[in-house]
C-alpha cells in the first residue's frame, strides 16, 4: 500500500513537471532565433576582413593563421584565402549556396567539401564563417532565463531538424535585449559536449552584426582551443568575380 | 540477471548525464570578465590604403619562394658467406639528397601576372663495396611558366606551361589525358607536370566554361589539341563534362 502511494506521488510530480514544461511559450524563443538569424545576415552589404586564427593545441603548440575573408550573403557566398603560414598560402574555400569547394594550389584542383568540416584542422568549422540558420535548422526544445556576465540571457536548448548542421544538439546563450549569441555549447547525438563557442565582441555591418572575436574550445581535447579575430573589416562593394573559382586560381602563389 | 540489467541501465543513464552536464573546458575561462563590458561596436569607417581584392591580387608585386627537402641516408651491410668461398662483406653507403622547388610570381597589376616554377634535385653519394665510388647528380626542370591576363574581369586567359585540373580521380584519373605526368599513387597530391597550353576560363554564376588549346609537341597548326570542359552545379552536386 505504501509503495502504491509513493508511486502515485511520483506520478503526480512527473505530471506537474510535464505540464510546467508544456506551459512554456516557445514561440517567444522561436522569434528570438529568427532575429538571431536575421542579424547574422546582411544581404545588401558585402563584407571583407582579415581573419587571424590562433590555435592552441597541447600537442602541436601555438599556431597562427591569417586568412583573407570575403562574404556576400546575397546568394550565400563566401571566399576564404589563406595568406599565412606561407606553406599553406593560396589554399582557399569558395561557398556558393549549398556548395563549398576547397582549392589546393599545389595540384591546382578544386575538391567539394562540407560546411560541417573543421577549418584547416582548427576548432573552427567552415560553417562558422557563413550566416547562421538556427531558426530553420533547429527546433526549440526548452529554455531558461539566466545571466552571463553583465547580460540577461535566454539559455536555449535546440535540436536539429535537418542534417545540414555540424551538431545535432546545441545550447545557446542569447542576450535578451539585443539578440546576440554570447555562448554556444554543441553536443553529439548521445548528448556529449563536443565544442563550446564564446562570442565576446560584435560589430555592426549594415543591418546586421558579425562577431569580431570568436573562441572555440574543443571539449574532447583538454587545452585545445581556437581564437578567431576579425580586423580590417570593410563593407565596400566587392566585384562579382571575387566569388568564382577563377579568383582563387589567380590569388594563389 | 535482472539486477545486472538494472545496474547496466543506471550506468548508461549516469554516463549520458555526465556527458551532457559535465563541466565544460570553457567554464575555466572567466566568463564574467569576458562578458563584463560593452560587446557591440560600431564599424569604424577607415578606408584602407588598398582594397582587399587588390591586396590579394597585386599586394606583393614580386614574390619569390620555394621549398626544400634535405635527406641523409646512411647504411652498413655486413654479411658472411661460405659459398663459393668463405668471405666477409662490409658495405657502407652514405647519401645526401636535396629536392624542392623555387618559384617567382610577378603581379604588376590585378590584370596581369607572370609565374614560373622550377623543380630541382641534387644528390651526393658514396658506397664502399664492391668498389669504393662516389656519385653526384643535379637536375633542374621547368615545372610551370605561364602568363595570366584577365579580360574585363570576365574572361581569364592563361598561356604557357601549366598544370591542368582535369578529371576527379584521386589515386588514378584515366580521364586526365591532358597533363604530361600521371598521378603517382604513392604520392597522389604531388604537383604534376602539365602541357604548354592556352586556357580560357569563363565563369557564369556557379558554372564554369573552359577551353584549352594544347600546344605540346607540335609540328604544325594541325597538331593543336582542343579540349573544352563545362562544370555545371546542380543542387549539391557538380557535373563536369570534358572532351579532347
Amino acid at each position: 500500500m505504501r509503495t502504491h502511494k509513493l508511486a502515485l506521488v511520483l506520478l503526480l510530480l512527473i505530471c506537474c513537471w510535464t505540464v510546467t514544461a508544456a506551459a512554456k511559450d516557445l514561440s517567444v524563443i522561436e522569434a528570438v532565433l529568427q532575429k538571431v538569424d536575421e542579424q547574422s545576415s546582411f544581404p545588401h552589404t558585402d563584407l571583407s576582413a582579415v581573419l587571424t586564427i590562433i590555435t592552441e593545441d597541447p600537442e602541436a603548440g601555438l599556431e597562427k593563421m591569417v586568412v583573407r575573408y570575403f562574404r556576400r550573403d546575397d546568394g550565400e557566398r563566401f571566399l576564404l584565402v589563406v595568406e599565412e603560414p606561407r606553406t599553406q598560402r593560396g589554399q582557399g574555400y569558395l561557398l556558393e549556396g549549398d556548395n563549398l569547394w576547397f582549392y589546393d594550389p599545389s595540384s591546382r584542383k578544386f575538391a567539394h567539401t562540407s560546411l560541417k568540416e573543421s577549418f584547416q584542422g582548427t576548432d573552427a568549422r567552415n560553417a562558422d564563417f557563413g550566416q547562421w540558420s538556427y531558426s530553420s535548422s533547429y527546433k526549440v526544445v526548452d529554455y531558461t532565463e539566466g545571466k552571463l556576465g553583465n547580460f540577461a540571457v535566454y539559455i536555449i536548448d535546440l535540436e536539429a531538424v535537418d542534417d545540414t548542421v555540424p551538431y545535432p544538439y546545441v545550447k545557446l546563450w542569447v542576450t535578451k535585449d539585443s539578440n546576440l549569441v554570447l555562448r554556444t555549447q554543441e553536443f553529439s547525438l548521445n548528448k556529449r559536449l563536443m565544442r563550446s563557442g564564446l562570442f565576446p565582441s560584435y560589430t555592426r555591418v549594415g543591418q546586421g552584426v558579425i562577431p569580431t572575436q570568436m573562441v572555440f574550445v574543443d571539449e574532447l581535447v583538454e587545452g585545445k582551443k581556437t581564437q578567431v579575430s576579425l580586423s580590417e573589416i570593410s563593407t565596400a562593394k566587392l566585384p562579382d568575380n571575387v566569388f568564382t573559382k577563377a579568383f582563387l586560381e589567380r590569388a594563389n602563389r | 540477471m535482472k539486477r545486472l540489467w538494472v545496474v547496466l541501465a543506471v550506468l548508461i543513464i549516469v554516463s549520458g548525464l555526465s556527458g551532457a552536464q559535465g563541466i565544460a573546458a570553457s567554464d575555466d575561462l572567466d566568463l564574467d570578465l569576458l562578458f563584463g563590458g560593452e560587446i557591440l561596436q560600431e564599424l569604424e569607417a577607415v578606408p584602407p590604403e588598398t582594397s582587399a581584392v587588390e591586396a590579394i591580387l597585386a599586394g606583393e608585386r614580386l614574390g619569390i619562394g620555394g621549398s626544400y627537402r634535405l635527406a641523409v641516408d646512411a647504411s652498413r651491410l655486413w654479411a658472411e658467406m661460405e659459398s663459393p668461398f668463405p668471405m666477409e662483406i662490409t658495405r657502407d653507403e652514405l647519401r645526401f639528397s636535396l629536392t624542392g622547388d623555387i618559384y617567382a610570381d610577378l603581379r604588376p597589376s590585378p590584370t596581369w601576372r607572370a609565374f614560373a616554377k622550377a623543380k630541382y634535385t641534387a644528390a651526393l653519394g658514396h658506397e664502399s663495396w664492391p668498389q669504393g665510388k662516389s656519385d653526384e647528380t643535379f637536375d633542374v626542370s621547368l615545372h610551370e611558366a605561364f602568363l595570366d591576363y584577365t579580360v574585363l574581369d570576365k574572361l581569364y586567359l592563361r598561356f604557357g606551361k601549366q598544370a591542368v585540373s582535369w578529371g576527379v580521380g584521386y589515386l588514378c584519373s584515366p580521364a586526365d589525358v591532358i597533363n604530361i605526368e600521371r598521378i603517382d599513387p604513392l604520392d597522389p597530391e604531388a604537383d604534376r607536370e602539365g602541357p604548354v597550353a592556352l586556357k580560357a576560363h569563363y565563369p557564369v554564376g556557379s558554372s564554369n566554361y573552359y577551353l584549352y588549346l594544347l600546344l605540346e609537341d607540335m609540328d604544325g597548326l594541325q597538331d593543336i589539341g582542343i579540349a573544352p570542359k563545362i562544370e555545371y552545379v546542380m543542387g549539391r552536386s557538380e557535373l563536369g563534362l570534358g572532351g579532347f
